[in-house]
C-alpha cells in the first residue's frame, strides 16, 4: 500500500546560504528568492512535500524576540495541517529563537527542528577563510537541510538543532567552542539523535510523555543583564534597577562574591525579580534577595525569565516557574 | 569501493532473503559492504574512525563509494538516502521489484533522474546482471575484475599436490592464493592477451 507522503512547514528567517560559491546569490535575500533557492536542490522534494513560509532574508537584521513569537503563531497555527517543521535561521541568535521556541509551544506533538548555514552572505574569501572552507566540506545548509527534513519526518517532537551529524535539544543547547560541521552540542541526554548512514533517535528522546499542544506566545522583553567579576561594584546594578526593568539577570563569574554584595546591598523583597545565573552547581538558592540559576544554559534562562514574565508579575509564581521544567529545559543530576 | 546497502526493516520477513541475496551478489562483485543488522550497523570501518568521523560531525556517507537500496518496501529512509545521494554524487543502484512505489517516490525529483542514479527492478534470476551493470559506474568491467569469484575445479597429479604443499606450507599463501599468482604472473607478461583485450575493448 502506497504511504501518504509527508508534509513539511519550511520557516525562513535566514541561514539559507548553499554554499560558498557566490555566497550571497546562492541564498534566500527576499521573498522572490524562494523558488530559485529550493530549485537547486531538487533532492528534498524526494522526501517530503515541502511549504517554505518567507519571515525574514540573509541581509536583513538579525532576528529578535518579534520575528520569534511571529514564527511560533505561524507554527501553532499550522500544527494540524503539517507532518513537522523545519526553521532555517542566522546561527548568531539560533539559540535563543530555538529556547523561546521551545516555551512557546507547550506539548508538541510534531518535530520543530532549527538548522542553517554556517556560511555568512557576501563570505570574503581571505586565505583562512579558504582554508577552512577546504578543510570543512559542507558548512553550507544542504546537508544540514536533509537531515533537519528527516527529523521533522521521523524525530522527536520538541524544539530541537540540527549540525553537523548531531540533534541536540534546543533549550539545553551551547555553541561548540571549535569550528566544526557540530555548531551545537548539548549534555548527553540532551543529545536526540546522531547521525551514521541513516538518524539513529537516542532512547532519551523516545521516552517523553505528553499533554494537549497549547501555544503562550507571551514574552515581556524588558529583561537586563549584568556581568559581575570578583570587584563588581553594585552601582552599575542599582543604575539597572533605576531603569525599571521587569527582570535581571546576572551572569556570575564569582557566585559567592556577587551573592554576598547583593545581599549587603540590595533592599529584601525587591520588586524585581533578579536570578544570578552560575556554572557553579550547588549554589545555596535559599533566599529572598535573588534566585540562583545553575542548571540551564544561559539562553534558556534569558528567554525562560522573558517567557514567565509573560505569563506572570508575581514574584512567587515567577520563582515557581523559573523551577519547573517547562520544556524540558533542565540539566539532569549528573550532566 | 565500499558500498552502504539499505534494505527497509518495515517488512523484513518478506525481504530479508532478498537481502541476503543482494549483498552475497555485492560481495562476489568485490565490494565491502556496509549494511544495517536488526540492531546496529556492520562496517569494514574501524571503531576508531568511525570515532573520528563522529566527532567531525560528518555523515558517515561521506566515507562511502555507492549506495545500493532495496526500495521495494515503502520507507522514509529511502527518500532520505537518496536526497544524500543525489547531493554527494553518490554512484547508487535501487533495486525494486513488481508493485514498488520508487519510480514515484523518484518523480519528485522534477527533472530528469542523474545518470550516476541507477533504478533497476530485479528478480533472482537477473540479480547479477544488474548488480555487474552497477559495477560498471565504478569503472570496473564484472568481465576482467580480479576478485575470485567463480569455482573452477582441477585435477593434479600427486607430485603437483606435494609440491604446492611444500611451496604453501608454513606461509601466509594458500594453493589456489599460489595457483593464482602464477596465472596472474603469466597474464601480466603474455603480450598477445594484452594486446587482444585492446582489440576487443576498442570494438
Amino acid at each position: 500500500m502506497p504511504t501518504p507522503r509527508k508534509k513539511i512547514g519550511l520557516v525562513i528567517l535566514g541561514g539559507t546560504v548553499l554554499s560558498e560559491e557566490s555566497s550571497d546569490k546562492n541564498a534566500v535575500i527576499t521573498k522572490n528568492d524562494i523558488k530559485p533557492w529550493l530549485s537547486r536542490m531538487p533532492e528534498i522534494n524526494i522526501m517530503a512535500d515541502i511549504e517554505p513560509v518567507f519571515i525574514l532574508g540573509e541581509k536583513d537584521k538579525e532576528p529578535g524576540l518579534n520575528h520569534w513569537i511571529k514564527m511560533g503563531k505561524i507554527i501553532a497555527d499550522k500544527m494540524d495541517e503539517y507532518d513537522g517543521f523545519v526553521v532555517t535561521h542566522h546561527v548568531h541568535s539560533l539559540l535563543q529563537a530555538s529556547c523561546a521556541l521551545s516555551f512557546m509551544l507547550g506539548n508538541l506533538s510534531k518535530p520543530v527542528v532549527f538548522t542553517g548555514s554556517q556560511i555568512p552572505p557576501n563570505l570574503s574569501k581571505t586565505r583562512t577563510t579558504r582554508k577552512i572552507l577546504k578543510k570543512y566540506k559542507g558548512l553550507g545548509i544542504k546537508a544540514n537541510l536533509i537531515n533537519a527534513l528527516q527529523i521533522a519526518i521521523q524525530g522527536p517532537s520538541e524544539v530541537s538543532i540540527m549540525f553537523g551529524n548531531k540533534l541536540v535539544r534546543a533549550n539545553q543547547a551551547h555553541v561548540t567552542k571549535s569550528l566544526s560541521l557540530n555548531l551545537f552540542n548539548a549534555p548527553t541526554r540532551a543529545v536526540l539523535a546522531t547521525i551514521d548512514f541513516g538518524i539513529k533517535i537516542s532512547e532519551s528522546a523516545r521516552q517523553i510523555k505528553r499533554g494537549a499542544f497549547k501555544f503562550k506566545g507571551l514574552f515581556d522583553d524588558n529583561v537586563s543583564l549584568a556581568n559581575f567579576y570578583a570587584d563588581q561594584n553594585i552601582e552599575f546594578l542599582k543604575w539597572v534597577l533605576e531603569k525599571k526593568p521587569s527582570g535581571v539577570i546576572i551572569q556570575s563569574h564569582d557566585l559567592d562574591t556577587t551573592a554576598e554584595l547583593l545581599k549587603k546591598s540590595l533592599p529584601k523583597n525587591l520588586s524585581t525579580p533578579i536570578l544570578i545565573h552560575t556554572d557553579t552547581p550547588f549554589s545555596d538558592n535559599d533566599n529572598s534577595y535573588f534566585q540562583i540559576i545553575s542548571n540551564m544554559t544561559f539562553e534558556a534562562t534569558l528567554l525562560k525569565l522573558k517567557w514567565v514574565l509573560g505569563q506572570t508579575k508575581n514574584r512567587k509564581q515567577i520563582a515557581n516557574l523559573m523551577r519547573e521544567n517547562v520544556a524540558l529545559e533542565l540539566f539532569e543530576e549528573g550532566e | 569501493m565500499k558500498i552502504f546497502f539499505f534494505g527497509p526493516k518495515t517488512d523484513i520477513k518478506n525481504y530479508s532473503n532478498a537481502y541476503d541475496q543482494i549483498i552475497e551478489q555485492l560481495t562476489k562483485a568485490g565490494l565491502k559492504i556496509f549494511s544495517k543488522t536488526e540492531s546496529d550497523y556492520v562496517t569494514p570501518i574501524s571503531e576508531e574512525r568511525m570515532a573520528e568521523i563522529q566527532a567531525a560531525g560528518e555523515s558517515v556517507l561521506l566515507h562511502v563509494d555507492g549506495i545500493v537500496i532495496e526500495a521495494t518496501a515503502p520507507d522514509p529512509e529511502i527518500g532520505y538516502l537518496l536526497a544524500h545521494a543525489i547531493l554527494q554524487k553518490k554512484p547508487t543502484l535501487c533495486l525494486y521489484q513488481k508493485g514498488a512505489q520508487i519510480k514515484k517516490t523518484l518523480s519528485h525529483l522534477g527533472q530528469k533522474i542523474p545518470a550516476f542514479i541507477m533504478v533497476k527492478p530485479y528478480e533472482k534470476s537477473n540479480l547479477e546482471g544488474v548488480i555487474a551493470e552497477y559495477v560498471k559506474l565504478f569503472g570496473i568491467d564484472p568481465e576482467y575484475s580480479d576478485v575470485p569469484n567463480i569455482k573452477f575445479t582441477l585435477r593434479i597429479s600427486q607430485k603437483i599436490s606435494h609440491y604446492l604443499h611444500w611451496k604453501t606450507h608454513n606461509t601466509k599463501n594458500t594453493k589456489a592464493d599460489f595457483l593464482r599468482g602464477m596465472i596472474q604472473d603469466i597474464i601480466d607478461s603474455d603480450e598477445k592477451y594484452k594486446k587482444y583485450i585492446v582489440q576487443k575493448k576498442n570494438k
